[in-house]
Formats: C-alpha cells, sequence, structure tokens
C-alpha cells in the first residue's frame, strides 16, 4: 500500500516541485553532537522550512547518537550526507520531505570489489595472483602493488584466490555493493613439512595471463623449473627459452626478442634501467635470483608507461623484504659465492633485503696453480671476477603509503699483470706492466605508491642509473744503481679510458578507475640522458717531468620529458583491452628537438571459458643506439644519441594470438609483423668505434623486418611441470649502403627455435629439472671467392671477396641441461645440494665462424665452440 | 685405470673446441682478374696477374697478359714480358719522382684498361734519431724521431716501417749452441702524432704506419714513432740494425694499404665483417700505384 502513496502523491503533486528545489539549494550551516535521529531530522525541518515524513520503522534505534557539522553547505547536500549515515534517502513531493530506505546502487554491469593481497608470512604485496569468482568465469590478476579489482553482477559470489606456494583462499560474498578487501595468503610451508612443499610445487602457474599472448610472467616457481649454469639460476636464462626470444651465440645471453637487437631491450630492475645486464661477457646475467619475486617479459604491446625501446621490456622486481623475522639463503657454486638476507627493521613497517654476490674464479684458480706448482704461469690477479650486491628498503606508513628505495651496484674486472726484477751486482732494474678493464652498473631509486582512495592509486619515483667502462694500463720502470745513484730512473705511465651513459628521471604517475570498468593510467616525467662517448688521459713521469694530457669527446646531456596515458577497459564480460599513447621530446643542444609519439593498442576477446584472442598495434621508439658489432655485445661498446643525421629508431608491430588454458596445461600461440626503421649497423670496412669522436662515419641506418609464429605449451600442475615453446621466424634487413642496397638476413635470424624446460618432482625432497634447447644456425658471411694480394713488402696475402650479406648459415645450436636438486629440512634451516650438467651431450655449438689454414697451408673454415659438458655442483641453505 | 678415466673423461670435457667444417665452394660464379702493380724509380717493375678462385682454392696465375707503361702522350715507354707465376716484369724503368704516366693493360678476354698516374715527389728524411725510452701508455719503447721534408704543392700520402735485422742462435737440447743465422723482418710499429692518429686505419696493423699530410703540408716535419720491440739481446737474438723506410704514396696506394691492413685484421675478427678493398683498376680487384722511397739504416751497438 505504501508503494502505491508515492507515485500517486508524485503526480498530483507535480507542480510544487521549483518551489521544494529552491528550500534545498539554499546554503545552511547545521552542527550537531550525539544527537538522536530523530533530533537531527527536526533540525533539518527548521534548517530547511520543509515538513519531512518517514515511518519510525525505518529510523535508527534511538539509543544510536549523530554527530555532523556542516558549515555553509546547500541544504541537499548536507541532508544526503546525513541520510547516508542512517541508510536512508530523501525524495521531496509536494514541499514534504519524504525518507526511505536506502536502495543498493546497482551499477550498470555490476559492482566493484577491489583489494590488495599480502603475504602473510613477510607482509609483500602478492603480484600476478589468480583473484575470480568460482561459479563463473570472472578473473583478473593482482597488480605488482598487490591490487585486484573485479566487476561482479549482484548475489552471492565465491571469491577465489590462488598463487603458487600459497594456500588458497576462498570467500563468500554477497555482492550487493562496492567492496574493498585485503587478503593475506599463507605460504604453505610455513609450519609444513618439507613433503608438502615439494607436493605444492606442481601448483604452478601459467606465464601467459589473462590471454595477453605476448606478456609472459615468471614467478619464482618457475624460475626455478630451469637447470642452472654452473650452479648459477638466472632469470634471464629462463626467460630467453620463451617463445620470440632467440638467443645470441653459444653460452651468451643476448637476447634478440622477436627480430630486435640486444640493445633494443628495456631492462628494469623495480622500474630503473639497466644498461648492461649481463655478467663475464654475457655468461650470466647482473640479477641476483635469490633477490628476486617475479620477472616479465613483455615482447609487442608495452603499457604505455614503459617507452624508449624497441623491442621488448623485462621488468625484474625485487624482494620486498621480510615484515615478520630474518630470513635468508647461503649459496656457494663452482664460480660464485651469494648471500641474501631480509627481515624488519621496524615490525611491521620497514623491512630490508641485502643481496651480495662474487664470483671466484681468481681465487680458485690461484689455488690450483699454486698446488700443481704452477704460480710462474698463472698470476691470479690477471684473471677475472665479477661481484654485485643489491640492498632495498621499503617502509609502510600505512596500508595506502609506501616507500621503496634500492640500490645496486655491480661490476666485472679483468686484470693483466707482468712484472720483472733484474738483480746484478751495482745496478737493479724492475719492470711492471698493469692492465685493468672493468664495467659495471649503478642504479639507485626511490619510488613511493599510495593509495589516495580505493581505485586511485599513484606513485612518485626517481632514479639515476649509470653503466661505466673503463680500461687503464700502467707501466712503471725503475733502476737503480748502489755506486751512481745519479743515474737513478723512476719513470711511470698511465693511460686511462672511461666511457658511459648516465639517466637521471623523475616521475609521477596515476592509475585511476574513471568509472566501473573502466581504468585510466596516466604519467608525466622528466629526465636527462648524459652520454659520456669517451674519456681518455694520458699521465707520465718520465725523467722526473711529470705530465698529463686530457683527451675528452664532448659530454651530451639530453633532456627528455614525457607523458603517457592510457585507458583499460575490463567491464565486460567478452571484451578487454587497451589504448594509449606515450609521448617523448629529446632536445639536443643543436638545437633540435624530437617528438616520438608512441600509440598503443591493445585488444581481448574472450571466446569462452579460458579461451581468449589477443590483437594489438603498437609503435615504438628508441632515441638511444647501442654501436656493437656484428655478433658479440662487448662491454665497450659505446651508447650514442640520434641526431639530425641519424633519426631514433622506430618499430611498428601487429599481432595476433589465441590462448586456452586448462586447469592442468595451457596453450597460447601469436602471429606477429614487425618492421623496423632507423636502425644502426656498421659500414662495410668501418672501424670499430671507441670513442663518440665521428662515430656517425662508421654506422649506416636502415631498416629491417621480422615477422614469425609463436607457440607455448605449458603444463602447469602435477608430477611434471614446464614448458614447450617453439617460433619460427623470419629477420630481414635492408640498408642503402650494405649489400648493395639488397635484402639480407641479420645474423640472428634463426628459423626454427624450440624450447623444453621442465622440472619433475620425483621424491619430495628431489626435483629434477632439465632444459632442451635448439635453434637453427646464425647467419654469417662467407667469402665466395679468394685472389692473393702481393705489396712489396707482404706478398702472400689472400684477399676474400663477399658476396651477399649474411649468405651461410652455422650449423644448428640445440644442447641439453641437466640437474637435480636435493632438499632436506634440518633444524632451523633446509638444505639445498645441486648436481648438474651442462650440454649433457657435448655438443659443440658455434660460437663464430673463422677461416683459417691446416696444416698443409690449405684454406679451411672452422668452427670455434665453447661451452662444452661441463658438470658442475652448488650448495644452498635457506633459513 | 682410474687416472686413465679421469685424464679421457678431462680430455673429453675440455677437448678441442674447434673444428673444421665444410662449406659450399661453388659460391663463386664468375672468375675475375687481380692485377698488383707497384712502380718506383729506379726499380724493377713488375706486374701480378691473377684469377680469382673460389674460396679454399688457390688462385690462378695469368699468363699473357700485355701491360704497358706509356708518356702521358700515348706513346710507349715499355711493355711486359711474361715471366712466369703470373708476374710480368718491365724491361727498363726510366721513370722519375714527378713523371706522369700511363699504365696500360690488356688481359684475353677481357677490356682494356688505361689507367693514368705520376710518380709521387721524391721523399728525403733529413734526419733520424734513436733513442730507448718510456712512451707515455705504452712502457718501456724503442723510439726512432724522424724528420722530413714535405711538398707544399702536392697532397701527399705517406707510409712508414721498419725492419729489423738481428743474429738468431739456435740450440742443442743440451743447451750448446748449434747455429745462428741472420734475419731481416718487420718490427711492429706505433705512432701517438697526430697525423697518425687522424687516420683510423692505422688501428688495424702495427707492421706499418699510413698518414697524410693533411695537418702539416709544406712544412719540415718531425714525427716520433716507436716500436714496442726494445730491442735487446738475450740468448736467443742479438739485434744489429734497424731500417726505416719512409715512403711518398700516391692516393691510391694510401686508399688501397688502408683497406687492405683493415680488410686483413677483420678477416680473424669475430665482430667485424671484411670490407672491400679500394683498387684502382677499372672492373677488376688490385691497384697500380706509384710511389718514392728513402731508407735509413741505424747500426746497433753490440
Amino acid at each position: 500500500m505504501r508503494g502505491l502513496v508515492f507515485p500517486v502523491l508524485f503526480f498530483l503533486l507535480c507542480p510544487a516541485l521549483k518551489a521544494q528545489d529552491k528550500a534545498l539549494s539554499r546554503y545552511i550551516s547545521y552542527t550537531a553532537t550525539s544527537v538522536s535521529f530523530s533530533t537531527a531530522i527536526a533540525g533539518f525541518e527548521q534548517k530547511t522550512g520543509l515538513p519531512f515524513q518517514y515511518d519510525a520503522a525505518l529510523s535508527p534505534p534511538a539509543d544510536k547518537k549523530f554527530s555532523f557539522s556542516y558549515q555553509q553547505v546547500r541544504a541537499s547536500h548536507a541532508l544526503q550526507d546525513f541520510l547516508a549515515l542512517a541508510g536512508l534517502r530523501y525524495e521531496v513531493h509536494n514541499g514534504q520531505v519524504f525518507l526511505m530506505k536506502r536502495l543498493p546502487q546497482k551499477p550498470e554491469n555490476g559492482f566493484r570489489v577491489s583489494g590488495r593481497i599480502l603475504s602473510a608470512g613477510n607482509g609483500e604485496f602478492v603480484s600476478a595472483a589468480a583473484v575470480g569468482t568460482q561459479q563463473k568465469p570472472f578473473m583478473t590478476t593482482t597488480s605488482e602493488a598487490g591490487f585486484f579489482s573485479l566487476l561482479l553482477p549482484p548475489g552471492m559470489h565465491i571469491l577465489q584466490i590462488t598463487y603458487p606456494g600459497y594456500r588458497p583462499i576462498s570467500d563468500t560474498l554477497l555482492i550487493d555493493r562496492d567492496y574493498s578487501l585485503q587478503y593475506e595468503m599463507v605460504k604453505e610451508n610455513i609450519a609444513m613439512d618439507v613433503i608438502h612443499i615439494q607436493a605444492l610445487k606442481g601448483k604452478g602457474l601459467q606465464s601467459v595471463i589473462q590471454g595477453q599472448t605476448d606478456h609472459h610472467e615468471m614467478n619464482r616457481i618457475r624460475l626455478s623449473w630451469m637447470p642452472q649454469l654452473l650452479g648459477e639460476p638466472d632469470v634471464v636464462r629462463t626467460l630467453s627459452m620463451l617463445p620470440g626470444v632467440v638467443g645470441g651465440s653459444e653460452g651468451m645471453l643476448g637476447m634478440y626478442v622477436r627480430g630486435g637487437a640486444a640493445d633494443q631491450n628495456l631492462v628494469l630492475l623495480d622500474d630503473v634501467p639497466v644498461f648492461n645486464s649481463y655478467h663475464l661477457f654475457g655468461v650470466f646475467s647482473v640479477f641476483n635470483d635469490d633477490a628476486l619475486r617475479s620477472a616479465k617479459l613483455l615482447k609487442g604491446s608495452f603499457p604505455s608507461r614503459y617507452g624508449g625501446r624497441l623491442s621488448s621490456v623485462i621488468a625484474v622486481q625485487s624482494k620486498e623484504g621480510n615484515r615478520e623475522k630474518i630470513s635468508g639463503i647461503a649459496n656457494v657454486g663452482l664460480l660464485s659465492a651469494r648471500v641474501f638476507l631480509e627481515g624488519p627493521i621496524w615490525k611491521d613497517r620497514t623491512t630490508f633485503t641485502l643481496s651480495m654476490r662474487r664470483s671466484y674464479i681468481d681465487f680458485l684458480a690461484g689455488q690450483a696453480a699454486t698446488f700443481l706448482n704452477l704460480s710462474d704461469s698463472i698470476n691470479p690477479s690477471n684473471l677475472y671476477y665479477f661481484w654485485d650486491i643489491n640492498t632495498r628498503i621499503t617502509h609502510r606508513f600505512s596500508n595506502k603509503s609506501r616507500l621503496s628505495a634500492g640500490i645496486y651496484a655491480g661490476q666485472d674486472i679483468g686484470g693483466l699483470n707482468e712484472s720483472s726484477k733484474n738483480e746484478q751486482s751495482d745496478i737493479s732494474t724492475s719492470e711492471r706492466k698493469k692492465q685493468l678493464t672493468g664495467w659495471g652498473n649503478r642504479v639507485a631509486g626511490i619510488k613511493w605508491n599510495y593509495q589516495a582512495r580505493t581505485g586511485l592509486e599513484w606513485v612518485a619515483r626517481a632514479h639515476i642509473t649509470r653503466y661505466g667502462y673503463e680500461y687503464r694500463r700502467e707501466f712503471s720502470f725503475t733502476r737503480a744503481s748502489k755506486f751512481n745513484p745519479q743515474t737513478d730512473v723512476d719513470d711511470f705511465t698511465r693511460y686511462e679510458l672511461d666511457n658511459g651513459i648516465q639517466d637521471m628521471e623523475a616521475a609521477w604517475e596515476m592509475r585511476m578507475r574513471i568509472k566501473p570498468g573502466w581504468v585510466w593510467e596516466q604519467g608525466i616525467g622528466v629526465a636527462n640522458h648524459r652520454f659520456i662517448p669517451g674519456n681518455r688521459k694520458l699521465y707520465s713521469r718520465i725523467n722526473n717531468t711529470e705530465s698529463e694530457l686530457v683527451f675528452n669527446d664532448a659530454r651530451l646531456d639530453v633532456p627528455e620529458y614525457f607523458t603517457y596515458t592510457e585507458f583499460q577497459y575490463n567491464g565486460n564480460r567478452r571484451w578487454s583491452g587497451s589504448a594509449g599513447l606515450r609521448l617523448g621530446s629529446y632536445k639536443l643542444p643543436d638545437p633540435y628537438l624530437f617528438v616520438m609519439p608512441e600509440p598503443r593498442l591493445n585488444l581481448r576477446y574472450r571466446l569462452g571459458n579460458n579461451r581468449f584472442l589477443h590483437a594489438s598495434a603498437t609503435r615504438n621508439r628508441q632515441f638511444f643506439h647501442l654501436l656493437t658489432n656484428l655478433s658479440l655485445g662487448l662491454p665497450g661498446d659505446i651508447w650514442v644519441p640520434s641526431n639530425r643525421q641519424f633519426q631514433p629508431g622506430k618499430a611498428d608491430q601487429l599481432s595476433l594470438g589465441y590462448a586456452r588454458s586448462k586447469t592442468t596445461w595451457s596453450f597460447s600461440s601469436e602471429v606477429f609483423y614487425r618492421s623496423f626503421s632507423h636502425i644502426l649497423e656498421y659500414k662495410d670496412n668501418a672501424g670499430y668505434v671507441t670513442s663518440g669522436k665521428n662515430w656517425e662515419d662508421a654506422v649506416t641506418a636502415g631498416n629491417g623486418e621480422a615477422y614469425g609464429l609463436e607457440i607455448l605449451l605449458e603444463k602447469t600442475t602435477g608430477k611434471l611441470n614446464g614448458w614447450v615453446a617453439y617460433t619460427l621466424m623470419r629477420n630481414n634487413r635492408w640498408f642503402k649502403d650494405l649489400n648493395q642496397g639488397h635484402v639480407f638476413p641479420a645474423r640472428y635470424d634463426r628459423r626454427h627455435n624450440l624450447y623444453a624446460a621442465g622440472v619433475y618432482h620425483w621424491k619430495p625432497h628431489i626435483d629434477i629439472n632439465a632444459a632442451w634447447t635448439y635453434n637453427s644456425g646464425f647467419a654469417y658471411t662467407l667469402p665466395v671467392a679468394v685472389y692473393t694480394s702481393p705489396t712489396p713488402n707482404d706478398p702472400y696475402r689472400d684477399i676474400f671477396i663477399y658476396g651477399s650479406r649474411n649468405n651461410a648459415r652455422a650449423a644448428d645450436n640445440h644442447r641439453l641441461d641437466i640437474s637435480i636438486t636435493m632438499e632436506k629440512q634440518r633444524k632451523g634451516y633446509i638444505r639445498h645440494w645441486t648436481l648438474g650438467v651442462f650440454n649433457v651431450y657435448n655438443r659443440f655449438n658455434p660460437f663464430y665462424i673463422t677461416p683459417g689454414f691446416d696444416k698443409l697451408g690449405n684454406r679451411k673454415l672452422y668452427q670455434v665452440s665453447m661451452l662444452p659438458l661441463l658438470p658442475n655442483i652448488s650448495y644452498k641453505i635457506t633459513f | 685405470m682410474r687416472i686413465s678415466v679421469i685424464y679421457i673423461a678431462l680430455c673429453f670435457i675440455l677437448g678441442s673446441c674447434i673444428k673444421e667444417i665444410p662449406y659450399n665452394r661453388s659460391a663463386q660464379t664468375t672468375a675475375s682478374h687481380a692485377v698488383h702493380c707497384f712502380i718506383t724509380p729506379d726499380s724493377i717493375i713488375i706486374s701480378d696477374c691473377r684469377l680469382t678462385a673460389p674460396f679454399g682454392s688457390k688462385d690462378a696465375p695469368v699468363a699473357g697478359a700485355d701491360f704497358s707503361i706509356r708518356y702521358p702522350s700515348g706513346q710507349i715507354m715499355d711493355s711486359s714480358l711474361y715471366s712466369g707465376n703470373g708476374l710480368h716484369i718491365f724491361k727498363t724503368n726510366t721513370l722519375q719522382s714527378g713523371d706522369s704516366f700511363i699504365f696500360r693493360g690488356n688481359i684475353r678476354g677481357q677490356q682494356s684498361f688505361e689507367i693514368h698516374s705520376a710518380i709521387p715527389n721524391a721523399i728525403s728524411i733529413l734526419q733520424l734519431d734513436t733513442s730507448r725510452q718510456i712512451i707515455p701508455g705504452i712502457g718501456r719503447a724503442f723510439s726512432v724521431a724522424v724528420r722530413f721534408s714535405d711538398n707544399p704543392v702536392n697532397n701527399n700520402f705517406y707510409r712508414c716501417f721498419l725492419y729489423k735485422t738481428s743474429f738468431r742462435y739456435v740450440y742443442d737440447y743440451t743447451g750448446t749452441l748449434s747455429d745462428s743465422f741472420l734475419k731481416k723482418e718487420i718490427i711492429a710499429l706505433f705512432s701517438n702524432e697526430f697525423p697518425v692518429a687522424e687516420n683510423d686505419f692505422n688501428n688495424y696493423t702495427s707492421r706499418e704506419v699510413l698518414f697524410s699530410d693533411a695537418s702539416f703540408n709544406g712544412v719540415n716535419n718531425n714525427m716520433v714513432f716507436y716500436t714496442s720491440d726494445p730491442l735487446v739481446k738475450n740468448k736467443q737474438e742479438r739485434p744489429v740494425g734497424i731500417e726505416f723506410h719512409l715512403e711518398n704514396i700516391d692516393k691510391n696506394l694510401f686508399n688501397f694499404y688502408n683497406t687492405r691492413n683493415a680488410h686483413i685484421w677483420q678477416q680473424q675478427s669475430i665482430s667485424q665483417l671484411p670490407g672491400s678493398i679500394i683498387g684502382n683498376i677499372p672492373g677488376m680487384y688490385g691497384v697500380m700505384g706509384a710511389y718514392t722511397v728513402d731508407v735509413r739504416t741505424v747500426n746497433l751497438k753490440r
């Protein structure tokens, strides 16, 4: 009956509406403390001059008290706000205000359920956890900050949250309003025995998330599936076994993603770029696996917040640290030892992580030389070593506010020392030659995440990152005479060369839910790129006369201003996607301004339960060029900026993918086409550039294209976990000044690439890992003819005549790596023994091809291989 | 037995990682000719003519080619005689520094060619001093300070190299001297001088140094070169002298030597593809160039 009263009154009293609006539009001031509902309403009647009608049954209990204060606000706003406290609303009819029960606000597509997922063990945010409903396929994954957001229709839902290594969470929710939730996931190994830990390792995670076939995420479990090279787990090596990635020369970690070059990958450690991500000329990456939480490989449609590189983004996230207790990992391998510590500084507020690693090839070789009486021929200081250190401190001001700061430093050092002494009766002389080559990264970053309100999160960050290469050469000569000291000599010379690149950047980023199903990401930043192409210094002290000559190539500072915006849509059961634009501007001192728009479009269509179609179209630009040679990246390669002559590189890509996942396996496939323009290669006959002087004369710009098919099949549960990845690809180049302007295959145009990696949980405490890689041979240029070129003082030299570039193929590359890991729970710690064999069947894979002569002087072609069968052992404890 | 197993296993693991691989020898579609001729006053002129061969085979000497040197008017000065192994020798050489001439070639089955050239100005080393010293950035070295004149009229290009002559001693297994002989060889030569540093191609070889007079045109130039060979005697060797060669070469030779040095270095490089060599024989490989030379010999103290 009451339901009929209001409509009737509404139609009868319509003409009086304007006067009522006026009464509620006036500004009022109304303050009350601990008043009952009826008292408060009486106050509103007085302030507005309108009578209020309501059913007493709807009013809150009389003992519920209200406090509020409204100063010069519209009466309608004050009333609305007050009634919300009581769960009521109002309507005005014929000069009377009717109070009624507040109806659930029903958005067009349902209600928003959002929140964060934390790890109960250490309080870290859990990224890439799967959040979804049991009955219907509403599904999402958590962001890097552990945040998720789902749009659910009204009704009862069972929310399920899963992440490998953690107990799944189920929560029943009555969806009649928006929810903001926080869950803490409990690690399975807490208060459980080793057997249980092993059983859980089968619960893997698909690398392809939500049908995004060109994005792969590797969590720690997946990283552990790969056998270790010489006892060193390596995140980049694992990423190199994904589809679309082509390896460089055997043993080297150079990643060539969808036809790109090694310098076209944006490698990020906690959102800070790392310019050279390899130790030991590319055998190991600079990342210490113990300190890592996850790693992502984005091959095609990057989110708009990433930019400045043509091929891929490799985003590595380090751990934030255990909030509960000090814990750590110590590992001793064949080549290096490493240690990792994490724990609270201020419980539940501030955490730290610290990881350190150092190789000891030099130390072992020295000991072996002493043992074998070879000390004269092997000088430990002549050998190579590397080290790195990574630390991070995270402070939580509240659940909504978090500050994180990290530092990374790493260095590779190779030395060569020679010394000799000659003692005679009256004169003694000594000579010392010392050469030292070093290269490394220094990275520091700070980031502040703040969740302003549900659906609005912003990040302020700043970083400085530097890569430097140095070369030192010293020579000293002393002569001392007992009887004629006037003839004593103490001469010394030193030559120094430094080059590098340094970036400083500050940015502000925002992620906001603008309406149900829509998220808007926006960012703005400024950076300074400093190119240090070559500083040379020559110091000498000869005959007691000192001199110093300095030759510095002009250092170049290039400011960059960038902004991006991206809209993400996830409000439809079928369609989702994102569209964004990144705009970067670089100002050269000429002055010359590059403005580089990078549009991104990414669409996904859900065909059915866990079946997706994915399409993307992107344009990427790259302002920097690394002047690297044909085949190998060397640490002394220099970075140069674009200029009037050489425009920034450009890559346009189209891709179309399909993904399907089941409980135990998943499948994804993608075809892509990518075109490159303004990419650089060395000219024929060009000298290797070691300084920024006239580098433009040594290189030429041209175009390229790559297209292919990628397939990924993953098995993520059971005793056997792993994946098989296949890539069929063509990768061509054409340069006006090379190969007579004809198209030629890129060096790493490897047609077929097949990777298989997996782990078999043989026994509860024993895992067997295996990985098999196969790549078609790389392209190289074989001479087609030869003639002798005699000159008066050099009569017998063969000169090669070359046909087209990269006209021959090296042998295919394949090898099998196996390792076995045995774990055992000890009192207070778990110990792990890992025994492994790299290149089990001792395949001599081509590293490079070189011409030479046999013993009879006949011209031959030789393949040089590295890394034959290598057994390894490592010991690790976790506590 | 156990040691044998370990030894075999080590050989297997650390065994040679270099192996011969097959390749396609038939990649060469058409053979071409390569002609090399270096002309300097008061020396026999030899023109070397060869036919390129597929990679892995020996090139073939070409017999019966007809080379001639002519006056600028076209009148013949001398013509070559074939002496075997692709070498065509001219009977006389009346060319002097500054003379212009035409080098004409006619190879059976090929189009004839004609190159107009001139002998560069005579080069003269005015002064040469040697010393043992510390070279900044290098260490202990034997240095050669040279003063020479440069003709201001022409753009001149220079090439220099250093021979070492030394007695070599051979000992038998008891350590008794069993043989000795005199050996003459080219030794490494470097320079920090600006004209040398300016030419990036000098990075590709230590056998010779190439530079132009762009930075010192027309003045008597002083330059210091050094060799990393300390030229000191030891049990196996006793240096007796050095021979410093300074050549004034024409631009064709300058380009040829530069690119040839780069090409040879790059053949063994794993990082660079050998570039092509700049020559001046139309339609063929090789070069015809002229040069003048001055040589100074320094005897070393015993």
